[in-house]
């Protein structure tokens, strides 16, 4: 019933839009953006693939209104990777290399809400152990993976982030 | 899986909200960290015609010490209060429930005071404010009431609050540590996956005095009934004893005797049952052990 004016700093964009009361962030995000790489699964706050950073904490944009996010910064899938000073060419960051090297990943689908949800973990304890991980990734489930290499992944991402000369890049995308 | 058509009001002091709400009564909903709401709303299970966000209410956003009491507005996000300072110093089995709350994703969102104004009995924060001697300021536009969390509960998801009225504060009293003695917290829970509703959760806080016994001692259970429950008869019966593991056997026979656990579709009665009595028992040498290295700490 009601529209709203929103400013929002998405992926480090200003976005102005008008959107409805009722439309949740991932919707916004999705729908109006075409910022498909968030995903979602139960749409009511359980499964995490949603996941997305608001003011760089990981929240489900399923269960916040789009709204609601109206003045602060989010950060999806689609603003992790980063333009390479050497090369000047936009590469995966650290985090998704990693997840691509230790196979972090099956279908795919859980990938987004885990990825952020690593950055931010990441940020907070650039050296968590197996528990820490797996606390952290507990609100995002895969069904696919048994979490181990997940897991893995994560513990490489923060070698990657320590080391700068331990790159694993990927054949050209 | 989209909530129905509403109108979204954002106001930016409390008289406002109150207005509203005065005038809409049932028909409109508070939005604060929206954790249980929007997917009450997405699933539909609940269709207000105004949906009034409170996050732009500045005067809830308070944590602090005044009067002997820990005072929390409903602004207060779960992982801004695990984090507090205050909380650890104050109220440590109130911290220590924190990161059974959802996931870290949730917690960045949740309010302590929503977790207790959407009542569900396997929750954390109501059954440690319970045990706590919390109480509530509920406040409408034209009155304004204080209630005891015993109080506050009627059942399953059901509350004393009306639909004019909105939960300002958590005011919880400060209690001194016995002088020469110490205080020992725990909490446990039991769920399927972490992060998910409890089947069972425990809390105590025990208080010895410099004689070695105990002096004050809170326990109680959520996720076994309707409501948190206080086991008022446990703490009643451990007064001024001497706590040993044998005698926190005994006081977990007590409960027995009044628990009724509802039935539930996933889990038979007998093992929450079961749980519940194991639980009551560890809670307690749990604590214990907790008071024992606060002890040590400190001397």
């Amino acid at each position: 019933m009601s529209n709203h004016k929103v400013q929002i700093e998405v992926n480090g964009k200003n976005i102005e839009a008008e959107v409805s009361g009722r439309t949740h962030l991932a919707d916004f995000l999705r729908n109006n953006l075409n910022l498909t790489g968030t995903h979602i699964g139960c749409e009511h706050g359980v499964c995490g693939c949603c996941t997305v950073l608001m003011d760089e904490e990981p929240i489900r944009s399923c269960i916040i209104l789009a709204v609601q996010a109206d003045g602060h910064k989010i950060k999806t899938v689609e603003g992790m990777s980063e333009i390479n000073q050497e090369t000047g060419k936009r590469e995966l960051s650290n985090i998704q290399k990693a997840f691509w090297e230790g196979h972090g990943l099956q279908c795919g689908f859980c990938t987004p809400g885990m990825l952020l949800t690593t950055e931010a973990l990441l940020a907070e304890n650039p050296d968590p152990t197996d528990q820490e991980i797996r606390e952290a990734l507990s609100g995002n489930i895969c069904r696919c993976t048994g979490y181990l290499q997940i897991v893995e992944a994560v513990k490489l991402a923060a070698k990657m982030n320590k080391n700068s000369t331990l790159v694993y890049l990927p054949e050209e995308v | 899986m989209k909530p129905v058509d509403f109108d979204y009001v954002k106001p930016s002091d409390l008289n406002e909200v109150l207005q509203t709400l005065n005038l809409l009564k049932d028909k409109a909903k508070i939005l604060s960290g929206g954790q249980s709401l929007l997917p009450v709303l997405n699933m539909r299970l609940a269709r207000p015609e105004v949906v009034v966000d409170i996050n732009e209410v500045k005067e809830l956003n308070h944590l602090v010490v005044e009067n002997d009491y820990i005072k929390m507005g409903a602004g207060v996000r779960h992982s801004f209060a695990e984090q507090s300072a205050i909380m650890k110093d104050y109220l440590p089995l109130l911290a220590k429930c924190i990161p059974y709350i959802g996931h870290s994703q949730i917690r960045n969102r949740g309010t302590v005071i929503g977790s207790i104004v959407h009542a569900d009995p396997s929750a954390e924060i109501p059954l440690v404010a319970l045990i706590l001697d919390g109480h509530l300021e509920l406040v409408s536009e034209e009155d304004k009431r204080t209630v005891p969390l015993s109080e506050f509960f009627y059942g399953y998801m059901m509350t004393d609050l009306q639909p004019e009225e909105m939960v300002t504060s958590l005011n919880i009293p400060v209690r001194s540590i016995p002088v020469g003695g110490s205080r020992g917290t725990s909490f446990i829970e039991m769920a399927r996956r972490e992060g998910d509703f409890a089947l069972v959760a425990a809390a105590a806080q025990l208080e010895i005095d410099k004689e070695g016994f105990i002096y004050d001692v809170r326990i109680g259970l959520g996720g076994v009934g309707p409501a948190p429950i206080r086991l008022e008869e446990v703490e009643n019966f451990l007064q001024q004893k001497e706590p040993t593991e044998d005698l926190f056997i005994e006081a977990s026979q007590l409960i027995k005797n009044y628990l009724e656990v509802d039935e539930d579709p996933f889990v038979p009665k007998e093992y929450r049952e079961h749980v519940a009595f194991r639980f009551v028992q560890r809670v307690l040498s749990e604590a214990l052990a907790d008071a024992k290295t606060s002890y040590e700490r400190m001397s």
